[in-house]
């Protein structure tokens, strides 16, 4: 029997000891989650481009790609040490655009994953939880009629209809628009996987144990399904995230973004319609296009990473 | 003296797509406080649906479960399950990966928020089962201690509610044969030195034989059989029982008496004794030739006294 | 004439923390119409033995030593004669638990499948005929070749894969813990199935089984394992009943014998546990659990040697044992 030697202790108190055990749980993770070649990778251009979205104002100042401004820059220029990506057709420059960008394509990928964890992750734990009841049944029909519901129609008709806030002034014009339509359309799949997982923990025999002991449904569900969905939840938000970002840039190239901020997608569009591809004026379109790239990768190895790191199935094959 | 547990004529049904399946069709039975009582039977014979409505897991259909001279009340399964607990048959299963055995063992003291010191309880239960020293076990987890620590640790999670009885669930079954001796040893020294009462549910009867005082065989939802230990397996007297004995290896009998078929499902149980279709007797014609066998064939049999403590349900000892 | 031998089989697994040796060198033999049990407990290397004659273990298990049958080695035969020989030579029959067999095909299929492997120009009547005889013989109904594996019971499918093992009529029954997860009774009846099929069909057969008392009904002879090791063999009654090597003693000590006084409330185990392969202990592996244990066994790793009539031990106490003294 292989032994893990522990520090001798007194009398520990309980509350240490579970502290001591989300210590390792923790270290133990990262060590896993360093071994993972393709995760740490996407953890580094993570970073780095959180980096960039963050620092973005001291990086770039906004003010190289304003109209206004920059009237006097000369057009179409091609990569060169004032401007490192070049100039798009107006003069403006498109590294001070592909920096701004990336904080829209960050924060509205990242809010309306957000948004779908959430609603996913409720009624996943409650139908998972009541399973074969009614109230299943309905949250059931529920999810299914979201999963249906087609993203960009509806984009398209809430763009050109909303030009004020509704729904109590939380779906304003522009950005929240696109977070709203995202968010209610990516739920559906994280309640699904959210629910078969509950459905499996509670059959498992330590909850029948726990019942046996005379715990009620709030123990259960804290101390034994939750502590096993919440794995679940992180890498299955992890995986949703390039979903959104990927949503909210083919809204933002079909020009049904926000018109006053800059995202990737945005200057795609306007790359094209710029006939930046006709000119070969390659700078202008493919940085923002690696940078989608690059983001929905990071997000997807660390995804996949976390997913075999804490999914108990993949982890008993793997040891 | 009363007995600790009390079952009066419990039935628990199963209904599916309005077929009924009488998993437990009758049963009685008591085991005293120090007392070890084994039920045995093969797989679809109704044990474990017993154990589960004696625990409050299931609702019986009639009958009446009693425990210290009172009927459980389903509204105060609570305060009974901190009286009655349960160790499941399969360890591993049992524990959450992702606690540690101290948490594990104080998750009973949790839930009944128990008063006292939860360390001290905790270190106790451990090193009464043979944990010792109990605070080396504290952060370790399941997966990193070995199959007899697992059920040792899954008794101790049970021993820190001090309960007064114990259902314990094909404890060993998959449990390695050398490590068996050691859990069963626990369990016999807890009786004998705690007063519990101890309701063992097994198919191996080698296991009756090493730590029961009385032994209840069950045959598709009834006991056909009970009575002390050593007086069942050395002289049984049901034909089901015998055949049992006949065919386990440990046993020394040299007359091996094969059944034939499969015990039949509890959906379609036999008319007249439930036994009679598989019965040695009915089969090469004693039945007949003791003036029986319509007896067999459309009378059910309940369990009637032979020799002191020893009841049987069968025709041929009726007779007799 | 042995109809099987195996020659100081070796077998270590490849895995994501190291290598594990299951089986440390093993050595016996099969006569024909014999039945040889194999008794040990879980990681004693028992299943890996009889995955490695039928050459079923996973890619880049590291295989040493020779399983001769009828003279050629099986472990380097090339694939086509590998083939031939599987199945129709030698046959395994495996622990009838629910994922034994195909969950979506129905039994007379699978059995079917395993004829047709072997003789392509069979017709398919003759197959049909030949499953319906098959399913006869181990005790079940022609028609249930129609059922899948779900509709059956234990026993039954345990008997289906009897009857696939039998399919080609083969020389070599592998039975790797065949009646563990079945009743006493429905136990008892596969035993005296194979025993007739065994007396029929003139089958020699090697039965796997951690139930010691188990294998004194099946067979002549029975070789205990422990930690990939042989660590006693010889005739069935004999080892049970006066074992040579103490982890023997202890195994059949588990299996009290009903009636017997000095088993009654006394259960008779080890302490610690079968060792982890990966972390074996110097000297001999049994030391840190032998009721028998002395300084010397710590240092010296005993071999198997004659401790009587056909019978052999690998514990210093054998009174022929050599080593430090």
């Amino acid at each position: 029997m292989t032994a893990t030697t522990s520090p001798p202790t007194e009398r520990l108190a309980s509350r240490r000891i579970a502290w001591i055990r989300r210590r390792r749980a923790l270290a133990d993770l990262w060590r896993r989650f360093r071994r993972d070649r393709p995760g740490l990778f996407g953890l580094v251009v993570l970073t780095l481009i959180v980096f960039m979205a963050v620092a973005a104002p001291l990086i770039a100042d906004p003010a190289r790609f304003d109209l206004l401004a920059v009237r006097d820059i000369e057009e179409w220029q091609s990569p060169n040490s004032s401007h490192w990506f070049g100039t798009d057709d107006n003069g403006r420059d498109v590294f001070a655009m592909f920096v701004h960008g990336s904080r829209v394509s960050l924060l509205v990928g990242l809010t309306a994953a957000a948004i779908a964890i959430v609603i996913g992750s409720l009624f996943g734990l409650t139908s998972g939880y009541t399973a074969g009841s009614w109230l299943d049944r309905v949250l059931n029909r529920v999810t299914e009629w979201f999963l249906v519901i087609p993203f960009l129609p509806l984009a398209i008709v809430l763009v050109s209809v909303l030009d004020e806030p509704t729904l109590f002034g939380l779906i304003k014009p522009g950005l929240g628009v696109i977070v709203f339509v995202i968010g209610i359309t990516s739920w559906p799949g994280t309640a699904r996987v959210i629910r078969a997982q509950v459905m499996s923990v509670k059959e498992r025999l330590y909850v029948d144990r726990a019942r046996a002991l005379g715990a009620n449904d709030r123990h259960v569900i804290t101390r034994h399904i939750l502590p096993n969905v919440t794995g679940l939840i992180v890498a299955n938000a992890t995986l949703t995230v390039p979903i959104t970002i990927l949503t909210e840039s083919t809204l933002s190239f079909l020009g049904l973004g926000d018109p006053t901020r800059q995202s990737w997608g945005r200057i795609l569009n306007e790359a094209k319609q710029a006939g930046a591809i006709t000119r070969n004026a390659w700078w202008y379109y493919l940085p923002a296009g690696i940078g989608i790239l690059l983001v929905v990768l990071a997000f997807t190895l660390i995804g996949q990473a976390l997913e075999t790191i804490l999914n108990p199935k993949l982890r008993e094959r793997e040891s | 003296m009363n007995p600790l547990l009390s079952v009066e004529d419990v039935h628990v049904t199963f209904t599916r797509q309005g077929i009924v399946a009488r998993a437990v069709d009758g049963v009685s039975l008591d085991v005293a406080a120090g007392e070890v009582v084994a039920l045995v039977g093969e797989s679809g014979c109704g044990k474990t649906t017993l154990a589960r409505t004696i625990m409050g897991l299931e609702r019986p259909a009639a009958g009446i479960v009693n425990f210290d001279g009172h009927a459980i009340d389903r509204k105060r399964l609570r305060a009974y399950r901190r009286k009655v607990q349960l160790v499941f048959q399969d360890p591993t299963g049992a524990l959450n990966p992702r606690h540690t055995i101290y948490e594990a063992v104080a998750e009973g003291h949790r839930v009944h928020r128990l008063a006292g010191d939860e360390v001290a309880a905790v270190a106790g239960a451990l090193s009464r089962c043979g944990l010792r020293p109990p605070e080396r076990f504290f952060t370790r987890y399941p997966h990193e201690v070995s199959g007899g620590q697992r059920q040792r640790v899954v008794i101790a999670g049970a021993m820190v509610l001090k309960p007064q009885l114990l259902i314990a669930d094909e404890p060993v079954a998959s449990l390695d044969a050398s490590v068996r001796g050691e859990i069963l040893k626990l369990l016999r020294d807890l009786v004998d030195g705690q007063g519990l009462g101890l309701l063992v549910i097994t198919h191996d009867l080698g296991l009756a034989w090493n730590i029961a005082d009385r032994i209840a065989v069950m045959y598709l939802g009834r006991i056909v059989e009970i009575g002390p230990c050593e007086q069942i397996l050395e002289r049984p007297q049901h034909p089901y029982t015998k055949a049992l004995l006949s065919v386990v290896p440990e046993s020394k009998q040299l007359e091996q008496q094969i059944l034939v078929g499969e015990t039949p499902d509890p959906r379609n149980i036999p008319r007249g004794c439930r036994f009679h279709p598989r019965c040695p007797l009915v089969q090469h014609g004693e039945a007949e030739r003791a003036g029986i066998l319509n007896e067999c064939r459309t009378q059910d049999v309940a369990l009637a006294p032979t020799a002191g403590n020893h009841q049987v349900a069968c025709h041929a000892q009726v007779r007799r | 004439m042995t109809l099987l031998s195996v020659e100081e089989l070796a077998v270590a697994y490849r895995t994501s923390q190291g290598t594990v040796p299951a089986v440390r060198g093993a050595t016996f033999t099969l006569d024909p119409g014999e039945t040889l049990g194999i008794a040990g407990e879980s990681g004693c290397g028992k299943s890996t033995i009889a995955n490695a004659m039928m050459r079923l273990l996973p890619d880049g298990t590291a295989v040493s030593g020779r399983i001769l049958l009828d003279g050629e080695d099986i472990l380097t035969m090339k694939p086509g004669r590998l083939r031939a020989v599987r199945w129709s030579e030698l046959a395994i029959v495996f622990q009838g638990a629910l994922h034994a067999l195909n969950p979506v095909r129905r039994v007379g299929w699978q059995i079917g499948e395993a004829i047709e492997l072997h003789e392509r120009a069979i017709s398919a009547a003759a197959v049909r005929a030949r499953i319906a005889s098959l399913l006869e013989r181990v005790g079940l109904p022609a028609e249930r070749a129609d059922d899948y594996p779900h509709q059956l019971s234990g026993g039954q499918r345990q008997r289906v894969l009897i009857a696939m093992a039998l399919a080609c009529n083969p020389s070599v029954l592998i039975a790797d813990e065949p009646t563990t997860a079945l009743d006493v009774m429905v136990q008892a009846q596969v035993l005296e199935l194979l025993q007739e099929l065994r007396f029929a069909h003139d089958l020699s057969m090697i039965f796997i089984t951690h139930d010691l008392s188990l294998l004194t009904y099946v067979c002549e002879r029975i070789a205990v394992m422990y930690a990939g090791r042989i660590v006693e063999e010889g005739p069935s009654h004999e080892v049970f009943e006066s074992p040579a090597h103490p982890y023997t003693a202890a195994l059949a000590a588990a299996f009290p014998t009903i009636g017997d006084r000095a088993s009654r409330m006394a259960p008779s185990g080890l302490a610690g546990d079968p060792p982890d392969p990966m972390d074996l202990p110097s000297g001999c592996a049994f030391a840190p659990r032998c009721p028998l244990v002395e300084d010397r066994c710590r240092t010296f790793d005993v071999q198997l040697t004659d401790a009587g009539d056909a019978r052999r031990a690998a514990c210093i106490h054998v009174p022929a044992a050599t080593g430090p003294r």
